[in-house]
C-alpha cells in the first residue's frame, strides 16, 4: 500500500528537485521581450545590503527572472489572469482593466525598457541603471519603520500606490490620485528654487496626461481632477514664478494625436502644443509646427504595455501600436550627455536630440537619447540666452522646440542624483557657473503629486 | 523567507528535504533542521535572528534553573524573568513606539523612541517559548535538557514566522523521537500545496482587488457596493492567507515527522460568533484562554473583566495600533452579548440565517482591523452603509465585480469544507481499500501537480505577494 503513497511523495519531490537544479544554472537570460523589459541582475554582495534586506529581495528578484521556461510561464500567467481579470466579450470602449500603479513605476518612469544594445543612435551608451535600484534608495532614506522592510505592500505604505492604470478600448493610461501634502510639497519645492536663484526667471510647467482628456468621467474629476491639481499647485507657488498654462492648449487638441495609447507619455505634437503656451507665459515666438521637417517610427509599444502585459486585457494594446511622429529641431544643436556635474569631455558622449534613426523597441528613447543625468545642447539660435531644465521624461520630448530659443540648454534629471551611490548636482553652481537665465521645471501629475519625486527635486539645493 | 516563493519552492525545500533525509539519526537530522531553520529565518531577518537565539537561551536556562530549583523561590524568579524578558522584548520591538506615541499625546511630552523594525515572528517565537517556561513552572511538561532540541522548538522553520504557535507539550516528544512515515509525507505533501494555493492563487488576487479598492480614493467617495467588494474581499484575502500559511506549516511539519495541531476549521462557516473564535487562529486563542483568561480566574469570578483583559489583549497582540484593540473589544462585546444574551435564541436558529449573519458581524470586524489609522473606521462605516453621500456603483465598481465574479466564487467555495471532506473521504476509502491505489495516487499527483504548476506560474508573474504578518 506505502508504495501509492511513495509515488505520490515522488512526483511531487521531482519536480522541485528538477526546476530547482535548473534554475541554478539556466541564467542567462537578460531582457524580456514579452514584458518589454530588462530582467533583474545578480545583486552585488555587500554586508550593508544583506543587513538592509536589500540584498535578499534583489536576489529573489533576480531568482524568479531567471527561472526556467519563464516566458512560458509568463504566457501560461496571462492565460490564467483571464480567469483572475474574468473580462466578458465586450464593446471596443468599454473599461476593462483597472490596477494600481506604483510609485517606483512612476519614479522610474520609462526606463523599464529595454534599451537595444545594438543600437547605432548614441542611446547605446546609456548607462545602465536597473530600474530596480530607485526603490532601494527610496527605502534606505524612508524614516518609518514599515518601509525599511522591502517588499511589503500594506495599506499604510501611502507612498506606493500613486495612481491606477486603466485600460478602455485600446488606450491605457495612468490615473493620477491627489494628494494635498504632496502636492503642496512640490510647489514649495519649485518655490525654494526661485528663491535660491536670484536672478534666474524659474518657469513651472506641469502639464495633465492623457487620463485627464480620454478615460471616463469619474477617472478625472474630484480628486482626480489634474486640472484642478495643476490650478492648485500653482496658486500655491510662489509669485516670482512664471506659470505655463500648459493644460488650456492641449485641451483644445484632444482630437489630435497628442498622446500615446500604449505609453504613458505624451506625442510630440502633445509636447509642441505645451511648447506654444510655454512661448505665450515667456513672451517667446513659437516657430511654426509645420516649418519643422518630420519622421516616425511605427510599431512603438510602451510602457502602459509594460506595465499591464500580464493581464490578458493588453493584447489590445499589444495589437495596436502606436506609431511615434517627431520633428527635427530647425536651428543646428548638439548634445551631450554627461553622467555628472563635473561635465568632463572624456566622461560625454554625444546624444541626439532628436534621433532619425532608433533600434530600441522603446522609440521614445529617440528624444535626448532617453532619460540621462545631465545633458549639454550647444545650439545655432543666436539668442544669446542658456535655459536649465529640469524635468522627467515627459521634458524629452519638450526639450528640442527649446533649442530655437537659447543658445545653451543645460537638462537635468533629479532622478538621477538621487540616493546613495549617485553624483551629486548643485544646481545653483551650475546655474551661476554657466550664466543661465531661465530655469524650466517640466513634470507630468504622477510626479508631481509623489513624495519621493518632490525630494529628488529638492536634493538638487545644496544648503549652504 | 516566505513559503510562496519561488526560492523557498525550489531551492530551499527540495535542498532541505534532501539535507534531512541523508542525515542518519535523529541528532543529526535536528542539528540540519535547525540549521536550516535559523538560514531560513536569517534569509528574511539577518540582523534580528540573534533575539530569536538569545530568546530561546534565555527561556532553555529558566526552564532548567526552574526544574533544579523546583519549589524554591529561585525557580520563581526564574519564572518572574522569563516573562518579564518575553515580555519586555514584544514591549519594546513591538509596543515600544507605540507607548512612547501614546504617552506623548498624553502628556504632550516628546519623548523619542528608536526606530526598530519589529523582527518577523517575533510575537509567536516568544509566545511559545514564554508558554514553555510557565510550563514547566507549572510541572506540566519535563524541561528540555538538550539546548540544541530547544532551539529546534522554537526555530522551527514550518512555523515559525506566521504560525500555529507550538505548545511545546504539543511537541517535545517528537523533538526527540519522531518517525516520517511515507503515508504522512505523502499528506504533508499535498496539505502544502493546498495551502499553497490559498495563499498565491486566491489571498493574492484577493488582496489585489482589496487595494484597488481602498487605496487612492477619498474613503468617502468609494461607491457602497465597492466598498462591501472591498472589505468582502479582505475577509477572503486574510483567511486564505493566514490558513494557507497554517496548512504550508501542517504540510511541511508532516514531510519532516512533525504533527501539528489545526489552526483554522472553516471559521466562515460559523454559526456564532463564540463558534468562529473556535475556528480561527485556533493555537491564539487556546493560548490566550490558557495562560490569561483561566488564570485570571475563567469564568468561574469576574467572568466580564477577564473577557474584557484577553480580548483587548488579543487584538493588541494583532499589532501595535488602536484599530486593533478596538477590532478585539468588539469580539468581546459580542460575545459577552451571545453568552449573556443570544445564546438561547442562536440555538435555535437555522444555519441558513446564523451563518450569514456571523459573517455579517466578523465582516464589520475585519474594517476595524484592516484601516489601521483610526480615524478611516468612522468615514468607512460610513460608506459602507451610503451615508457619506456616495454612490451605489459606478463604472469601476461594475469592472471590479465583473472582474473578480470567478474569484468571488472561488472564495466562497473555498471557504466551506467541501473539498476537505471530499478529500478525507477519499483518504478514508483508500486506507480501507475501497478505492484503487492507482486511482488515489494519480487522483493525489494531478491535484499536487496542477496546483504547483499554477502558483509557480502565479508567482512569477506575481505582481502581488504580500506578507501580512510583519505586525504581529
Amino acid at each position: 500500500m506505502s508504495r501509492w503513497y511513495y509515488l505520490i511523495i515522488i512526483c511531487f519531490i521531482l519536480p522541485i528537485f528538477i526546476f530547482g537544479a535548473v534554475s541554478v544554472f539556466d541564467t542567462d537570460a537578460t531582457i524580456s521581450i514579452s514584458e518589454n523589459r530588462n530582467l533583474a541582475k545578480m545583486p552585488q554582495f555587500s554586508l550593508e545590503s544583506l543587513f538592509n534586506g536589500s540584498f535578499t529581495s534583489s536576489f529573489e528578484k533576480y531568482f524568479s527572472d531567471t527561472f526556467p521556461l519563464r516566458e512560458k510561464m509568463l504566457e501560461a500567467n496571462r492565460n490564467l489572469n483571464r480567469l483572475y481579470y474574468f473580462t466578458p466579450e465586450s464593446s471596443s470602449n468599454d473599461l476593462t482593466l483597472l490596477i494600481p500603479q506604483t510609485g517606483d513605476n512612476v519614479v522610474s518612469g520609462g526606463e523599464a525598457l529595454p534599451t537595444d544594445p545594438t543600437e547605432s543612435t548614441g542611446v547605446s551608451h546609456q548607462p545602465t541603471t536597473p530600474s530596480d535600484t530607485e526603490p532601494e534608495t527610496e527605502t534606505t532614506a524612508a524614516p518609518s519603520t514599515e518601509e525599511t522592510l522591502p517588499e511589503l505592500n500594506t495599506p499604510e505604505d501611502a507612498d506606493l500606490h500613486e495612481g491606477s492604470i486603466i485600460i478602455v478600448g485600446n488606450r491605457a493610461m495612468e490615473i493620477c490620485y491627489t494628494n494635498q501634502e504632496n502636492m503642496s510639497l512640490y510647489a514649495t519645492t519649485v518655490s525654494s528654487y526661485a528663491e535660491a536663484l536670484p536672478g534666474v526667471r524659474v518657469i513651472s510647467l506641469i502639464t495633465p496626461n492623457g487620463g485627464e482628456f480620454y478615460s471616463p468621467e469619474e477617472y478625472h474629476s474630484g480628486s482626480m481632477s489634474q486640472k484642478d491639481m495643476i490650478d492648485s499647485v500653482y496658486s500655491q507657488m510662489d509669485d516670482s514664478v512664471v506659470t505655463v498654462d500648459a493644460y488650456s492648449e492641449l485641451r483644445k487638441h484632444t482630437d489630435r494625436y497628442i498622446f500615446f495609447r500604449t505609453d504613458h507619455h505624451w506625442t510630440q505634437l502633445g509636447a509642441y502644443y505645451a511648447y506654444t503656451a510655454f512661448c505665450q507665459s515667456t513672451g517667446l515666438e513659437p516657430v511654426p509646427i509645420e516649418d519643422f521637417e518630420t519622421g516616425s517610427f511605427e510599431g512603438f509599444v510602451g510602457s502602459m504595455y509594460t506595465y499591464t502585459s500580464k493581464y490578458p486585457q493588453s493584447s489590445i494594446l499589444r495589437d495596436n501600436p502606436d506609431t511615434l511622429y517627431y520633428y527635427v529641431p530647425k536651428t543646428e544643436s548638439s548634445a551631450v550627455a554627461y553622467p555628472n556635474m563635473e561635465m568632463n569631455e572624456s566622461e560625454g558622449y554625444k546624444v541626439s536630440v532628436v534621433a532619425t534613426q532608433i533600434n530600441s523597441a522603446n522609440k521614445y528613447l529617440c528624444f535626448l537619447g532617453g532619460d540621462q543625468p545631465l545633458i549639454k545642447i550647444t545650439t545655432g539660435a543666436g539668442t544669446g540666452k542658456k535655459i536649465a531644465v529640469v524635468k522627467e521624461s515627459y521634458g524629452n520630448a519638450f526639450v528640442p522646440f527649446l533649442t530655437n530659443h537659447y543658445d545653451e540648454i543645460y537638462v537635468i534629471d533629479p532622478r538621477k542624483f538621487y540616493g546613495d551611490g549617485t553624483p551629486d548636482m548643485d544646481l545653483e553652481k551650475l546655474i551661476s557657473e554657466n550664466e543661465i537665465d531661465d530655469l524650466l521645471v517640466i513634470d507630468y501629475p504622477l510626479v508631481v503629486s509623489n513624495k519621493s519625486y518632490s525630494k529628488m527635486l529638492a536634493n538638487l539645493l545644496k544648503e549652504k | 523567507m516566505v513559503f510562496s516563493s519561488l526560492l523557498f519552492l525550489f531551492i530551499f525545500l527540495p535542498a532541505s528535504l534532501l539535507l534531512y533525509y541523508i542525515c542518519p539519526g535523529i541528532r543529526s537530522k535536528n542539528i540540519v533542521l535547525t540549521i536550516l531553520s535559523l538560514l531560513f529565518y536569517a534569509w528574511g531577518e539577518p540582523f534580528w535572528v540573534i533575539l530569536l537565539i538569545i530568546s530561546a537561551a534565555v527561556d532553555y536556562t529558566n526552564g532548567r534553573i526552574i526544574d533544579k530549583f523546583r519549589g524554591k523561590w529561585q525557580a520563581k524568579a526564574a519564572f518572574i524573568a522569563s516573562l518579564v524578558i518575553n515580555l519586555s522584548l514584544l514591549g519594546v520591538f513591538k509596543y515600544g513606539s507605540f507607548i512612547v506615541e501614546n504617552i506623548n499625546s498624553l502628556t504632550g511630552l516628546a519623548l523619542s523612541f528608536p526606530l526598530l523594525t519589529l523582527p518577523i515572528g517575533i510575537s509567536f517565537y516568544t509566545f511559545q517559548t514564554m508558554s514553555y517556561s510557565i510550563d514547566v513552572y507549572r510541572d506540566k511538561v519535563p524541561v528540555q535538557k538538550s539546548f540544541g532540541d530547544f532551539l529546534l522548538f522554537v526555530s522551527l522553520f514550518p512555523q515559525l514566522i506566521a504560525g500555529p504557535i507550538l505548545r511545546y507539550s504539543d511537541i517535545a516528544a517528537q523533538l526527540s523521537s519522531r518517525h516520517t512515515t511515507a503515508r504522512d509525507f505523502a499528506y504533508g505533501t499535498t496539505r502544502f500545496i493546498c495551502g499553497l494555493g490559498k495563499k498565491v492563487l486566491i489571498s493574492n488576487y484577493a488582496s489585489a482587488v482589496v487595494d484597488t479598492v481602498f487605496t487612492g480614493n477619498q474613503l468617502s467617495s468609494i461607491p457602497v457596493l465597492q466598498m462591501w467588494l472591498g472589505i468582502i474581499m479582505y475577509a477572503f484575502h486574510i483567511y486564505f492567507d493566514f490558513s494557507g500559511y497554517s496548512d504550508m506549516a501542517i504540510g511541511l511539519g508532516a514531510m519532516f515527522g512533525f504533527k501539528y495541531t489545526e489552526n483554522f476549521r472553516y471559521p466562515y462557516i460559523s454559526g456564532s460568533i463564540t463558534d468562529f473564535w473556535r475556528r480561527w487562529h485556533i493555537s491564539l486563542s487556546s493560548f490566550f484562554r490558557d495562560y490569561v483568561y483561566i488564570p485570571l480566574g475563567g469564568n468561574r469570578r469576574f467572568q466580564l473583566r477577564n473577557m474584557f483583559i484577553v480580548w483587548a489583549l488579543t487584538g493588541l497582540w494583532h499589532g501595535a495600533s488602536w484599530n486593533f484593540v478596538l477590532w478585539g473589544l468588539y469580539f468581546f462585546l459580542l460575545l459577552a452579548l451571545e453568552k449573556y444574551l443570544f445564546a438561547g435564541i442562536l440555538r435555535r436558529l437555522p444555519g441558513i440565517i446564523k451563518i450569514p449573519w456571523t459573517f455579517f458581524l466578523v465582516l464589520i470586524g475585519w474594517v476595524f482591523f484592516y484601516f489601521t489609522n483610526t480615524a478611516d473606521i468612522l468615514p468607512a462605516f460610513k460608506s459602507l452603509f451610503g451615508l457619506s453621500g456616495n454612490l451605489l456603483s459606478n463604472s469601476a465598481t461594475r469592472l471590479l465585480l465583473i472582474n473578480n465574479l470567478p474569484l468571488l466564487i472561488i472564495c466562497l467555495i473555498g471557504a466551506t469544507p467541501i473539498f476537505s471532506n471530499i478529500a478525507h473521504r477519499f483518504m478514508l476509502d483508500f486506507s480501507k481499500r475501497r478505492i484503487p491505489g492507482w486511482f488515489y495516487s494519480a487522483s493525489a499527483i494531478t491535484y499536487n501537480t496542477a496546483m504547483l504548476f499554477l502558483c509557480t506560474v502565479s508567482l512569477i508573474g506575481s505582481t502581488h505577494n504580500p506578507f501580512i504578518y510583519f505586525r504581529f
